[in-house]
């Protein structure tokens, strides 16, 4: 194995490592559920299980043969849902506390109690019409998680894997759609909110605008304009008014404030207006939808914000309240089933509540046509319909994925069927109590399995990813840098080290082998924690031998540390540490932008110009011209500086227009302006977006052709080459045209193309970048081989497109070539005359880079479409200028030519923030909303559906391009210093006359050692920077995760930093190996010009 | 004097401060920014030094002023810089309107460089004085 590969062995080891802990980490604290499509219908028989055939139906009882059940009679019956029909008016009140409903006895009493009169006297008036509950919330307490516990009866988690989960649209099985299904109306007035969660689906809707926490009055004022004609129209079964005053209050004023007493009267005068109005045939539950804190605020989990109220009033009387064994408390999801059994529809799905039997209203039962329903009957069916909907949720549930261990199942199946058993065979009153009794048992038990499963973080896991990945960090950590220069012999022989790879791959495959087997439960933990326990080991024993080495050097550090570095580290701290704070996680962008430019400030203030040019230049440039004076004053290299960070910083903020806000910043709509423009536009050329995209993608193929052709590597006919010279142009006319095509107005785009048509576009784009990419692998080598030096000077003029670079390089080459022709004479035997010419050779390494890029800016410039497209390009242009610009610090204070190898940790940090901030600079944000799934359509015509592997890989290409193109250019930070160092010889100020300058990158291929080490130590910074961001996400997620913002911001940022993680670490991996990659070609081709010199002496070629 | 306020301008620009909107503010800044750190050098060490002050040449000036005013420049633009920060948390003050934490920054950099800068100068000036009365 060559030390190469045993490097890349490393590193990839080490990430491994770090994706494990990673993955480890997340599967603890990502809390997940899957969306079950189904949708609960009404069934003919209500003993026969629907769901038997696809589950299986080992716990719900198949046989439909009923014996002398009181129930029986219905058997048969069309439609057994609408047994209870009666209209619902739910009036939500945001965060109406149980305190504020409940009457206090108390003499003074405080600002917000006693407030609810209208309650109280309907209570003491009728208490068997009216009905109030604690009404426990599930945390997260926030509006919206809220509402969709109290329509889909579900338990809250973070990711609802649903079909969609772009918008916050719900596709699960609800009580609003249950509504529609069975033609029933729903009127909406309040909280625009609802209307996110239900677009399209009420009969009439008046939304209001809820962001304003200031504004206590408009959408209470809008509600109340529409209450009372909604309520005289009476063609609704289901009216919803949510007001979100009270809610306000409490945020802007708090509880006891004044301000409290006034909105709760106002609530008051509108319920009791409400009771006035409604018929007998209306039910009205008023409910919070969660509580407040005493300072108002709410979004936890304590008891004051989970605890709301619920109050049921039915003018026929309720059933009567010994029927129920939950006494004064009530958990939320429970109104789904109860609303559905008043309503007369079948249980959502996914509900999980169960069903309050004490708030179904007593007389609806008698209303039933032709029915003898007797009202416990009534009450028996509603539990029976509710326990049956549970079991077959979970049976569908649990059949499609594995979250709840058998056991937990087989007890959960016992109960339902002695439930189900007894159910059959009720016959009075006495019975039906002690069902009532066994059927709240048994859903509360499913409950509270499905909240073990769905609602706690797995601790363990997450304790042990974190450490995991800290170790592993640590690892690299001491290994880069202690180990730096030439110690890095990892220690003991190689034998341990691929001793300890076997081992890996071994740990892997049997743990899959005994999971895919099922002879042990957990696969996937036994899989972790056998790979990091033999990794450990083989870490332990790697540091164990290189103890003396870590040990000297970190005595060694010198207490002498300049303001850069103090600088950096800062730097690298504080935006770790922005990690843990919310605001500074939604202004991340702008952070990165500031830090970024303020380390290229000091940088540039901490430049010294090298000491030996100094005195030469200054003195002989005083010339007469305008800028004699700052000449004067500044060092002409200063000023070279100094205008590559000012490019650079105008560059980085003009992508600052790129950016896309979060929903969290006030005055946010970025999504608006480009929806309702598109119908207008007639003309073909009116977008400027695509005009602008053309004219970027063009000046970019233009750019990086020129540089290329300047450095002689588009000369000659091998495949990579042609490849190179033409591809760039296709793919950036193909995805342009494809995105002008795309914003031609839609009738004239059917017009002129089928829709097949169109997707020519963008495959031309991907096949094309999929051969040339194979071709750059394959022949990553961009040289043109001249096999006599007297040939030469003619071939290459009549050769090449455009003769002036390249005359103008030859002649360059050939001065450098003289020189270096004179230190060799000697022990070399061969003549000027028969050595080969070969173009492009002082370049080789970057060139077959920046093909790389020019190939992979177009692609994803198809894939950003045409608005963010200039963005990307933008981007790689501050690449180019970062990578200018440090390549001139890196002569900074060269003494030996070696010295150029080394990156320094600015550098690495720079370009480490570049990529996280080009994130934000194409249009990002780390939110699911702001995901840009137009690239899951470009060239899969739309149908989604039929493969989720390439919509899904085309969207994290189009998210995560920036850290795609900066993990694979990351090499280029080595190698520039030295193409610098050839092409503009002025720019890269330098005290050594070293010969080994002139070579341009071949340095890299005659120094091997050398630039393998120090690109191993590049990478592994690089790595490691990456790392500790995911580690300090990781952490931020882990101490806020019961915060109220946990699921809007540290979540999301999470997920986004690990996959970035995931992307970066096999885009840095293969540019690893692409250079090793090059330098086997490097050598191959040395060999093939000269087969006798190549071992000695590698330096013999010439370059053009 | 001009060009350097508009430099601070463009820098302030630069670094993240609005474009077209809240230019009176930012201007504000950079007149600040200009009067704290380039006007002291111009009026101490004349024009033709100033700027390589501010820039940070070491051996710029002969004037055994010029690392003293270096270093009021340096903590100056450090307290400006840390200003920033406080700008996007989500407080909801008054005082974190733009420009006035880096404004607030700026002047306390320059108490802070004030005071560090008569420590490190004026103290062991006195002491030597002292010094040199009682060996006379």
């Amino acid at each position: 194995m060559s030390k190469f590969w045993r490097y890349f062995l490393f590193l990839a080891w080490m990430s491994y490592l770090l994706v494990c802990g990673v993955l480890l980490f997340s599967r603890g604290f990502l809390l997940r559920r899957q969306v079950q499509p189904e949708k609960s219908r009404c069934i003919g028989n209500i003993y026969c299980s629907n769901f038997s055939s696809e589950v299986g139906s080992q716990g719900i009882e198949a046989d439909c043969v009923s014996g002398p059940s009181p129930l029986n009679h219905l058997v048969g019956h069309e439609d057994l849902c609408s047994q209870g029909r009666a209209k619902v008016v739910l009036v939500v009140v945001d965060a109406l506390k149980y305190d504020f409903a409940y009457y206090h006895s108390t003499q003074n009493p405080r600002a917000y109690e006693n407030r609810l009169t209208i309650l109280k006297d309907l209570i003491v008036k009728q208490p068997d019409n009216t009905r109030l509950y604690k009404f426990i919330a599930d945390p997260p307490t926030t509006t919206m998680q809220r509402l969709k516990g109290l329509t889909t009866g579900s338990l809250p988690t973070f990711i609802d894997i649903g079909s969609n989960f772009a918008s916050t649209e719900i596709n699960e099985d609800n009580l609003i759609d249950q509504l529609r299904s069975k033609g029933k109306k729903a009127v909406f007035m309040g909280d625009d909110t609802w209307v996110g969660l239900y677009p399209h689906r009420f009969e009439r809707e008046y939304p209001f605008l809820s962001f304003n926490v200031w504004d206590l009055d408009t959408v209470d004022e809008g509600i109340k304009k529409h209450l009372q004609p909604e309520l005289k129209q009476n063609d609704w079964d289901l009216l919803i008014a949510h007001f979100l005053g009270v809610d306000h209050c409490g945020h802007r004023y708090g509880p006891l404030h004044p301000e409290m007493t006034r909105k709760l009267d106002e609530m008051n005068t509108v319920i009791s207006e409400i009771v006035e109005s409604m018929d007998n045939s209306t039910v009205l539950v008023v409910l919070g939808d969660h509580g407040m804190t005493n300072t108002g605020d709410h979004g936890g989990e304590s008891e004051a914000e989970v605890t709301a109220a619920l109050f049921i009033y039915s003018p026929l009387g309720l059933l009567p309240q010994s029927w129920s064994p939950k006494g004064g408390v009530v958990r939320q999801v429970d109104l789904v089933p109860t609303l559905a059994t008043i309503l007369g529809i079948p249980i959502p799905f996914s509900n999980l509540g169960s069903v309050i039997i004490d708030s179904l209203p007593k007389t609806v039962a008698f209303k039933h046509v032709g029915s003898t329903l007797q009202n416990w009957q009534f009450a028996l069916l509603s539990l029976w319909s509710n326990v049956r909907q549970a079991m077959t949720y979970i049976e569908t549930y649990s059949s499609r994925n594995n979250e709840f261990t058998s056991d937990k199942l087989l007890s959960l199946r016992k109960a339902f069927s002695s439930i189900s058993e007894k159910v059959k065979n009720i016959a009075n009153q006495e019975e039906f109590l002690v069902i009532v009794e066994e059927g709240s048992e048994f859903l509360t038990s499913l409950r509270v399995l499905c909240e073990k499963v769905w609602v706690q973080f797995d601790t363990y896991s997450m304790t042990w990813g974190l450490i995991f990945t800290f170790v592993v960090i640590m690892v690299i950590f001491l290994v880069i840098e202690a180990l730096q220069g030439d110690e890095i012999t990892f220690g003991v022989s190689g034998s341990c080290l691929s001793f300890a790879y076997v081992c890996l791959v071994l740990c892997a495959s049997v743990s899959l082998l005994l999971g895919h087997l099922s002879i042990i439960q957990n696969s996937e933990l036994v899989f972790f924690i056998s790979t990091f326990g033999s990794s450990f080991v083989f870490l332990a024993i790697v540091l164990a031998a290189n103890t003396g080495a870590i040990l000297s050097k970190w005595g060694n550090i010198s207490k002498s540390k300049s303001w850069l570095e103090l600088f950096w580290r800062t730097i690298c701290m504080l935006s770790l540490w922005a990690m843990a704070s919310n605001s500074y996680v939604i202004a991340e962008g702008q952070i990165l932008s500031f830090f970024l430019l303020s380390l290229i400030a000091t940088m540039v203030y901490c430049y010294n110009v090298p000491l030996e040019e100094l005195s030469g230049v200054v003195k002989n440039k005083i010339s007469k011209s305008r800028f004699a004076w700052i000449r004067s004053q500044i060092h002409p290299m200063r000023l070279r500086t100094i205008t590559v960070a000012f490019a650079l910083a105008i560059l980085v903020r003009a992508t600052h227009q790129f950016w896309k806000c979060r929903d969290e910043e006030s005055g946010c709509n970025n999504q608006l302006p480009s929806e309702p423009s598109e119908p207008k536009k007639k003309d073909l050329g009116a977008d400027p977006n695509c005009l602008i995209m053309l004219v970027c993608m063009a000046l970019w193929v233009t750019f990086t052709r020129m540089w290329l052709r300047s450095c002689g590597n588009l000369t000659g006919y091998s495949i990579t080459v042609l490849f190179a010279r033409y591809t760039p142009t296709v793919m950036a006319v193909c995805s342009g045209g494809f995105w002008v095509l795309q914003g031609l107005p839609g009738d004239t785009r059917s017009r002129l193309f089928k829709p097949w048509q169109l997707q020519i576009l963008p495959w031309t784009v991907y096949t094309l970048s999929g051969v040339s990419l194979a071709s750059l692998i394959w022949r990553p080598l961009c040289v043109f081989v001249v096999k006599s030096r007297n040939q030469s000077p003619t071939f290459s003029v009549t050769r090449s497109e455009n003769p002036i670079p390249q005359l103008y390089n030859q002649m360059k080459q050939m001065i450098g070539g003289k020189k270096e022709n004179l230190n060799q004479n000697d022990s070399t035997s061969s003549s000027e005359n028969s050595s080969p010419v070969v173009y492009g050779l002082a370049t080789v390494y970057s060139a077959s880079f920046v093909v790389l890029a020019v190939i992979l800016v177009p692609a994803m410039g198809l894939l950003l479409g045409a608005r963010w497209s200039p963005a990307l390009v933008l981007c790689a242009c501050v690449a180019t200028c970062l990578l200018l610009f440090i390549s001139i610090l890196r002569f900074e204070n060269v003494i030996v030519s070696v010295q150029l190898l080394a990156t320094s940790w600015p550098a690495v940090v720079c370009w480490s923030l570049l990529a996280q901030y080009a994130f934000y600079g194409t249009g990002h944000q780390a939110t699911f909303s702001s995901i840009q799934w137009d690239a899951a359509m470009v060239g899969t015509s739309g149908n989604v559906a039929s493969s989720r592997f390439v919509p899904g890989l085309l969207v994290i290409v189009n998210t995560f391009c920036s850290h795609i193109l900066m993990g694979l250019l990351l090499p280029l930070l080595l190698i520039v210093p030295l193409t610098l160092r050839v092409i503009r010889p002025q720019w890269a100020a330098v005290a050594v006359g070293d010969h080994d300058l002139s070579q341009g990158e071949l340095m890299i291929y005659q120094r091997e050692d050398f630039a393998y080490r120090s690109l191993t130590t590049l990478t592994a910074r690089y790595i490691l920077l990456q790392g500790v961001r995911s580690l300090a996400c990781m952490f931020s997620a882990t101490i806020h995760a019961r915060h109220l913002m946990v699921w809007a911001i540290f979540a999301p940022k999470f997920i986004f930093e690990a996959v970035s993680l995931f992307v970066t670490l096999p885009c840095v991996l293969f540019s690893f190996a692409f250079v090793g990659r090059i330098t086997a070609s490097v050598e191959s081709l040395v060999n093939y010009l000269d087969p006798s010199n190549s071992k000695p002496n590698k330096s013999f070629d010439k370059r053009r | 004097m001009c060009l350097i306020t508009v430099a601070y301008f463009i820098i302030a620009v630069l670094f993240g401060a609005e474009f077209l909107k809240k230019n009176e503010e930012t201007f504000m800044l950079s007149l600040l920014l200009m009067m704290l750190t380039a006007l002291p050098a111009c009026l101490h060490l004349g024009p033709n030094y100033a700027l390589a002050a501010v820039l940070g040449d070491e051996k710029a000036s002969l004037n055994p002023l010029s690392p003293v005013l270096q270093h009021i420049v340096r903590v100056t633009l450090l307290g400006a810089w840390l200003g920033a920060f406080v700008i996007p948390l989500d407080w909801d003050r008054p005082w974190q309107e733009w420009p006035v934490p880096c404004c607030v920054g700026a002047l306390m950099g320059y108490v802070a460089a004030h005071a560090t800068a008569m420590i490190q100068v004026a103290i062991p000036r006195y002491i030597t004085s002292r010094i040199t009365t009682k060996l006379h």
